[in-house]
């Protein structure tokens, strides 16, 4: 080929490099040490950071450069908004993630004690999970703008919950639960019926559980709309209780 | 005969308020003299020519709409520069590519008949032919949209050659290029190491 990368000024190839991917620009930087420097700068890695991820950072982490960032970003969930909610970036799509904690939905009687507590456990990135004792009327509510994900990207919304103990969710199993994820610009639905102890839930990484509440595509650069996502139970009334809800997650299919 | 049996009154009428008179009667005001000052500024063809030199001694003649695509000359403009421009960095075959990017790309006032999203469209698929040339030129388009500070040019070709370097490993990478690998194995090795991540087909 004609051209060679080292021929170019510096800072085309970063912004060459600035089309790749993050996956591509690590690659980039094992091809030679004359091309080490571009594929690790700030150039080269501006666009897979999100504008906003520097003022999200406090201040032990703004001496990152952007590649160190962006790996620090994917690695370890950032809390923000007061702790109440955790963002981090998917590595290989360089897409943002968030998990909205229990304090930041709306649970129907969660503030009534025979209900629902807030209790704080190791296991949580949060400092409170909601943790259910027994409810009739099982109802939670999220909301997230889009000026908050990624644009172009099909996003999937999951409940993130654990048993208290080993066998000590009740009276899920007979009753299946309705979920939904809304675009309420587009008002175009995601709904299912999941039921939360057998099979449909999936087991995370971190020990958590999930089960999915549906999916949303986010365009590009349209106007700022809300996505809503609920999971309810609200119709057959049985008891129900043993679970201890840390959130729902946001994060690209 | 069949104009003279229809009553002056409706002929005046349908020329005057024809959107189609109208432009007519301004382009042919600001071709004659400028009667309203600064109406000139509002017509699509602006008279105003630039002169560009290149470093092989072509010389180009362009509109000034299209020559401030390029934000050095659209600042060289504002500072005052009314002769020709000299571009030492840009040969003729290079700036005569860039000219055809820039005169497709000026935006343009006036009724159109389709919408942004259907022109945004063409515009792409202009875009996409355009950039059909070989690695050289590329290159040379580079260089001239970076010197020329022709942003949407810039991210066209860089886009482009990314393309070419998408998900291969480092020694297609070389290969594609022409680029001596400098590291020693153990160098190697370290770097490697500190980007893993990138190298497992999981992740």
């Amino acid at each position: 080929m004609e051209i060679n990368l080292l021929d170019l000024p510096e800072e085309c190839t970063a912004t060459v490099i600035s089309f790749t991917s993050p996956h591509d620009a690590c690659r980039i930087s094992t091809v030679s040490k004359s091309l080490r420097s571009t594929a690790d700068s700030d150039a080269a890695w501006q666009r897979f950071l999100p504008a906003e991820s520097r003022l999200l950072i406090d201040h032990s982490l703004s001496r990152l450069s952007n590649k160190q960032l962006f790996l620090r970003l994917c690695d370890s969930p950032l809390l923000i908004d007061d702790g109440r909610t955790s963002f981090w970036m998917e590595k290989r799509s360089s897409k943002k993630c968030r998990m909205l904690s229990a304090r930041k939905l709306e649970i129907v009687w969660v503030d009534t004690p025979e209900y629902w507590s807030w209790i704080s456990i190791g296991e949580s990135r949060f400092e409170e999970v909601a943790e259910l004792r027994m409810v009739c009327w099982f109802e939670i509510r999220g909301k997230i703008s889009t000026s908050l994900l990624s644009s172009d990207t099909i996003y999937g919304a999951y409940l993130v919950f654990m048993e208290v103990n080993k066998m000590g969710a009740f009276g899920f199993d007979s009753l299946p639960l309705e979920t939904r994820f809304r675009s309420t610009r587009t008002e175009l639905c995601n709904n299912g019926r999941v039921f939360l102890e057998s099979g449909m839930r999936e087991p995370r990484e971190d020990g958590w559980l999930e089960i999915e509440l549906g999916e949303c595509y986010v365009g590009f650069d349209e106007e700022e709309e809300e996505l809503e996502m609920s999971v309810l139970e609200t119709r057959e009334g049985g008891w129900k209780g043993g679970i201890i809800v840390q959130g729902i997650e946001i994060r690209p299919k | 005969a069949f104009v003279e049996n229809i009553p002056e009154i409706y002929i005046l009428s349908l020329l005057f308020f024809s959107p189609h008179f109208l432009y007519l009667l301004i382009s042919v005001s600001v071709l004659t003299m400028d009667p309203i000052p600064g109406l000139s500024k509002l017509t699509v063809s602006s008279s105003k020519k630039i002169v560009l030199n290149c470093s092989d001694g072509k010389s180009f003649e362009i509109d000034e709409a299209v020559a401030r695509k390029s934000k050095l000359i659209a600042d060289m403009i504002e500072s005052g520069c009314d002769g020709p421009i000299p571009l030492q960095n840009v040969t003729g075959k290079t700036l005569e590519k860039v000219i055809e990017y820039c005169k497709r790309h000026v935006v343009e006032f006036g009724p159109s008949d389709e919408d942004d999203e259907e022109a945004a469209e063409k515009l792409a698929i202009w875009d996409a032919e355009f950039i059909k040339v070989d690695e050289e030129t590329i290159f040379h388009l580079i260089l001239a949209a970076n010197y020329l500070n022709i942003e949407g040019l810039l991210s066209l070709t860089c886009k482009t050659v990314a393309d070419y370097i998408k998900d291969k490993t480092p020694e297609e990478v070389r290969q594609i290029f022409g680029i001596e690998n400098d590291y020693t194995p153990e160098e190697e090795e370290a770097v490697r190491k500190e980007n893993v991540w990138a190298f497992d087909p999981n992740q």
